[in-house]
């Protein structure tokens, strides 16, 4: 089973990614752990009688239900559809479908302790790569998304090599959000390189060098470092920061975080981070870091198990330095598990511009996606 | 009757063992905008205000078992952005202030989750200079009556996170409200 990082699962105080993730940072392929959670914490029981045990649910969470396989091989599909109506009920009303994800991967572990395991994740999109110059680049493509070795040292060190997501502030699902797109860490950013993760009960710290993704053009190619790291101040409260620097023959980015992640009651919680991101356009002789600022705070409202309220603000000042227009988003809706292997979603948009030149009409977008994890 | 008598009292006496009444204060972001009506010798035309700026609460709130209220008095200012896209060239970017009342009542989802409706009631206040080019501004009415949808998340027993989106009575666009509160 395939599933992006949903760090808001701190509010079932499971504290760290790699309780449920085989990555560490969280994202990509759940472990059998991982997938026995999901069925029998976040998604609702309403399929099941009363008397079917939550152990029996765990054990049909498996690539083929409860049909054991064998211990080496661990298979995962996704699919994420995502329909959109932009300014709904006005005459500029509009609508869209996006096949946003289709993915396939396997997981093989080379013992059963699962201290060296091989990913490897082929993902197919029908949307263009932001990094696409050509015409031929934005039709429907096949990629690797992933793949990565992971060997487990010792008890608290993990080593991956291979094309993975930077580590760098809290991974979330939303890869329009700001903390993602903005800071070149969105859907097709996972870069080729090494990480070392480091993982106490009560704190982790993650090094990463990268070399940029293996489909992009060399001199776009982000070559650096990445760092992040969270200390839990006490049980589900936990505070971080990351630190990005690297450098193609286009451009320069400085990128620092700080965030956090704190657990309400069962299964609700809050994120918020909280950074700026320096761009230099290495093309134009003497150009400047252009420094912008932004915010993300996401709260997850548990009604009943496998029924949440979702809220989400994000706010973003293109240049800290003038008095630069400033973006806000909002995102109101609900995030459900209705059935076993199955998310949907639903949510209002309402995007703010101030803007010191000209005031600025709001914009609004009905969302609706469907997520099915194999 | 007796036993009516005793369910009731059995039900004050729960109640009143539940409720705990304690006063809030809060401050954070505020953000809406409304419609401009402006006017230069016979001409009109219609443009947007967008506001921005903090807001401040203050009152009690009252916590039972599953449900709750609040009432608190609200003060803001922050600075606005008028015009810019009409005909008329006309763009002002003048402070504003407000004053006003809020109350909410709201469900407790768990004991630290909260989700409900909050209805502010407030006037602003604001002035809109005539540009060099002789237009002048119609605002939308000062007082405004408000209806959002209220989510809290108590972070600790005193400190809570609020946020509300709603509309604001002629506007037809959104507010936003974020705020910290504190509990004592």
């Amino acid at each position: 089973m395939q599933a992006n990082a949903y760090p808001d699962f701190i509010g079932y105080k499971y504290s760290s990614c790699i309780t449920c993730h085989y990555n560490g940072q969280g994202g990509g392929a759940l472990n059998d752990y991982g997938r026995a959670l999901f069925a029998t914490e976040i998604t609702a029981r309403s399929i099941y009688s009363k008397k079917t045990e939550e152990d029996t649910i765990a054990s049909e969470s498996g690539f083929l239900g409860s049909k054991e396989l064998p211990w080496w091989i661990r298979p995962g599909m996704k699919y994420r559809g995502l329909w959109l109506q932009n300014n709904p009920g006005s005459k500029q009303s509009s609508e869209k479908f996006y096949n946003m994800q289709t993915e396939a991967g396997v997981t093989i572990h080379f013992d059963e302790e699962q201290k060296l395991i091989l990913h490897w994740l082929q993902g197919y999109s029908t949307m263009p790569r932001p990094f696409a110059t050509n015409p031929e680049e934005k039709k429907p493509f096949w990629y690797n998304k992933e793949y990565y070795l992971r060997w487990q040292a010792n008890e608290s060190l993990w080593l991956y090599l291979g094309q993975m997501d930077k580590a760098f502030g809290i991974r979330h699902p939303d890869h329009t959000s700001v903390t993602r797109y903005n800071l070149g860490l969105g859907q097709f950013d996972q870069s080729q390189g090494v990480i070392a993760h480091v993982i106490y009960p009560t704190w982790e710290v993650a090094a990463n060098a990268f070399v940029g993704n293996q489909d992009e053009e060399a001199d776009f190619k982000q070559k650096g470092f990445s760092t992040t790291g969270e200390y839990e101040v006490t049980e589900g409260f936990r505070i971080g920061a990351s630190v990005l620097d690297s450098k193609s023959e286009q451009a320069q980015w400085q990128r620092l975080a700080l965030h956090t992640r704190k657990a309400l009651t069962k299964g609700s919680s809050v994120l918020f981070e909280a950074g700026e991101y320096k761009n230099k356009n290495l093309q134009i002789a003497n150009a400047k870091f252009s420094q912008s600022g932004y915010f993300f705070l996401q709260n997850l409202m548990r009604i009943t198990r496998g029924y949440n309220i979702l809220s989400g603000i994000e706010y973003r000042k293109q240049d800290l330095e003038t008095d630069s227009t400033e973006r806000l988003k909002w995102s109101v809706g609900t995030l459900f598990f209705p059935l076993p292997r199955t998310e949907m979603r639903f949510a209002f948009v309402n995007g703010k511009t101030y803007n010191p030149d000209a005031a600025t009409v709001d914009s609004w977008q009905l969302q609706s996606q469907l997520h099915v994890s194999w | 009757m007796k036993i009516l008598f005793a369910s009731s009292f059995i039900l004050f006496i729960s109640f009143k063992s539940f409720a705990v009444q304690q006063t809030f204060v809060e401050a954070g972001f505020i953000q809406w905008s409304e419609t401009l009506t402006l006017q230069q010798d016979l001409s009109e035309d219609k443009d947007l205000a967008n506001y921005n700026g903090v807001v401040l609460n203050f009152g009690q709130v009252k916590t039972y078992a599953r449900w709750g209220w609040r009432a608190g008095a609200l003060v803001g200012s922050g600075r606005a952005v008028g015009g810019g896209s009409n005909s008329l060239d006309y763009l002002a970017t003048p402070a504003w202030s407000l004053y006003g009342l809020q109350a909410d009542l709201f469900r407790r989802i768990s004991g630290q989750v909260q989700l409900g409706v909050s209805i502010p009631l407030v006037k602003h206040q604001i002035t809109w200079e005539k540009s060099a080019t002789d237009v002048s501004v119609k605002a939308a009415r000062n007082a405004m009556f408000g209806v959002g949808l209220l989510m809290t998340w108590r972070l600790t027993p005193a400190v809570e996170l609020n946020q509300t989106i709603g509309t604001y009575g002629e506007s037809a666009q959104g507010f936003w409200r974020t705020s910290l509160g504190y509990r004592f």
